[in-house]
């Protein structure tokens, strides 16, 4: 009873102490982003970034968000070092802000139009669950993602006459669109679509590229732009080609990068925009299969003339 | 895949509510005040409650009542540290639930230990509610509390008031076990020797 009466004494102490000795600190704001990717915290949106960013280097997915995008000199790819405090910083890559880039949903004939009925039906039945439930599920009822057997069937799903979809002579092995659903005055709508394809160019020591074409419809952020994160302190260069007219802006990976764990590959993002469709290459490659990755780029940038 | 639209600009806005926004909401006797609390604090309140309870249902009760306590508690307390004001509840909800339950069940391993090891701090005939004027005590534990170290303080504090277990709080300060145990030992025993000082023993 003694250690007791010091116990309850202890729960009544300032504030400050326990602030200041609560170990579970990090663990704050974590819901909605542990939905996300199975973790992080407090340290706000950078932290979040981070937990996101190991799920979408690792898959090799890059995405999009809100950002305050501020366009410098006409560069397509602004880079912004976030310094960390031990070396757990990262490096964000911002390509162009959207509202050059609307798509209106009118203008998509596919079945595409009946996902916003679906989204608000996950919506409808995410909120029938009990609050407390709720908050332990992973699900993100706002997000409809579909699967598809070829390319073909996810563009004819979207039915944009104006999306030319590079198409590369590889084995695709994944084809999905996700689609985030938002509220309107009307109703529920689209405000981001992706088509992403995952492709295996090569069979030894397999390789992969993927290809991500995003479309923000006119319900998206103004100020949305897409993002793909980095590490602190990986070596990035930068350059732009022009083939057929069309402007690419290209980022590689001097030294592998230390968020890729595991994987002591190079990578290589390009980034262009056709008929207000935002499309990002993503390719990895060892240092000693440079020039094999580099045909690769040439081969992607050239469909776009061949569209 | 959008980031952190991805969870619509609710989800987000309240995710990223500030205390002092959430506690707003409290005043407005808006019920969203109960959801931006969980998604901000509610993964360290369930760590709290499990780490005294060890059971995820007692647990979960405890932080729904937390919530709920702190809906009625706040028109006329206004916490100037929701998460401390939060835990505090969380915590004595939890004891006081263990309590229940130990009446059927022994559990609660993390919060006995405590018990057991802080009952060396305390001794004497005389019974507690007679000696230990509850908040000169708490009171005298604060003024000890902050002439150490700040790494003794999380020790001490992690394992007293956040009970957990040896290990993590020990990889928290950046100490072995060992190590951390015998820091905790002289701490309990500087402790007994500071309150004996200041009256509080007989």
């Amino acid at each position: 009873m003694k250690s007791e009466q010091l116990l309850n004494a202890l729960n009544n102490i300032d504030d400050s102490l326990i602030e200041e000795t609560n170990p579970f600190q990090e663990e704050e704001i974590t819901k909605p982003v542990l939905q996300v990717t199975g973790g992080t915290g407090k340290g706000g949106k950078r932290k979040m970034r981070k937990g996101i960013l190991l799920v979408a280097v690792c898959a090799v997915l890059l995405f999009s968000g809100v950002v305050a995008y501020a366009a410098t000199g006409g560069d397509l790819l602004k880079i912004v070092r976030h310094k960390g405090t031990d070396g757990d910083g990262e490096t964000t890559v911002e390509y162009q802000p959207i509202e050059k880039n609307v798509v209106p949903m009118s203008k998509l004939r596919g079945e595409i139009q009946n996902a916003p009925a679906e989204i608000k039906k996950q919506v409808d039945e995410f909120n029938a669950i009990p609050e407390m439930e709720r908050m332990a599920l992973s699900t993100m009822p706002d997000v409809l993602t579909k699967k598809f057997d070829t390319l073909e069937a996810a563009i004819d799903y979207i039915g944009y006459d104006q999306l030319n979809f590079p198409k590369l002579n590889y084995p695709t092995e994944d084809v999905h669109i996700d689609m985030l659903g938002c509220e309107t005055a009307d109703g529920y709508s689209l405000s981001t679509i992706s088509l992403d394809t995952m492709q295996q160019y090569r069979q030894g020591g397999i390789r992969y590229c993927q290809t991500i074409a995003t479309i923000f419809t006119e319900n998206a952020n103004a100020s949305s732009a897409m993002i793909l994160a980095l590490s602190e302190k990986v070596k990035l260069a930068q350059e732009q080609r022009v083939a057929d007219g069309r402007t690419f802006s290209i980022l590689h990976t001097n030294e592998p990068d230390p968020y890729n764990e595991g994987a002591k590959v190079l990578s290589t993002e390009v980034f262009t925009t056709d008929n207000n469709v935002v499309y990002l290459f993503h390719i990895s490659y060892d240092e000693a299969n440079r020039a094999d990755a580099e045909a690769v780029i040439e081969e992607w940038i050239n469909s776009f003339s061949g569209n | 895949m959008g980031f952190i639209d991805i969870w619509g600009e609710k989800a987000r806005k309240e995710a990223l509510m500030t205390d002092a926004e959430i506690v707003k909401l409290y005043q407005d006797r808006d019920e969203a005040a109960i959801k931006a609390t969980a998604a901000r604090y509610q993964s360290m309140l369930m760590r709290v409650a499990m780490h005294i309870l060890n059971d995820r249902e007692d647990a979960e009760e405890c932080v729904n009542d937390t919530y709920f306590a702190a809906w009625n508690a706040v028109p006329e307390t206004i916490p100037s540290h929701l998460g401390a004001f939060l835990c505090r509840i969380v915590r004595k909800k939890a004891i006081d639930r263990l309590r229940t339950n130990t009446r059927k069940k022994r559990c609660g391993q993390e919060y006995y230990i405590s018990l057991e090891e802080l009952s060396e701090v305390l001794e004497g005939d005389e019974s507690p509610e007679k000696a230990l004027d509850d908040a000169l005590l708490t009171e005298a534990i604060q003024r000890f509390l902050r002439d150490q170290t700040a790494d003794v303080r999380k020790l001490f504090l992690g394992r007293y008031f956040w009970f957990c277990p040896l290990k993590e709080v020990a990889n928290s300060c950046g100490m072995s076990e060992a190590n951390a145990k015998t820091v905790l030992f002289r701490t309990r025993k500087k402790l007994r020797e500071f309150l004996e000082k200041e009256g509080f023993m007989p």
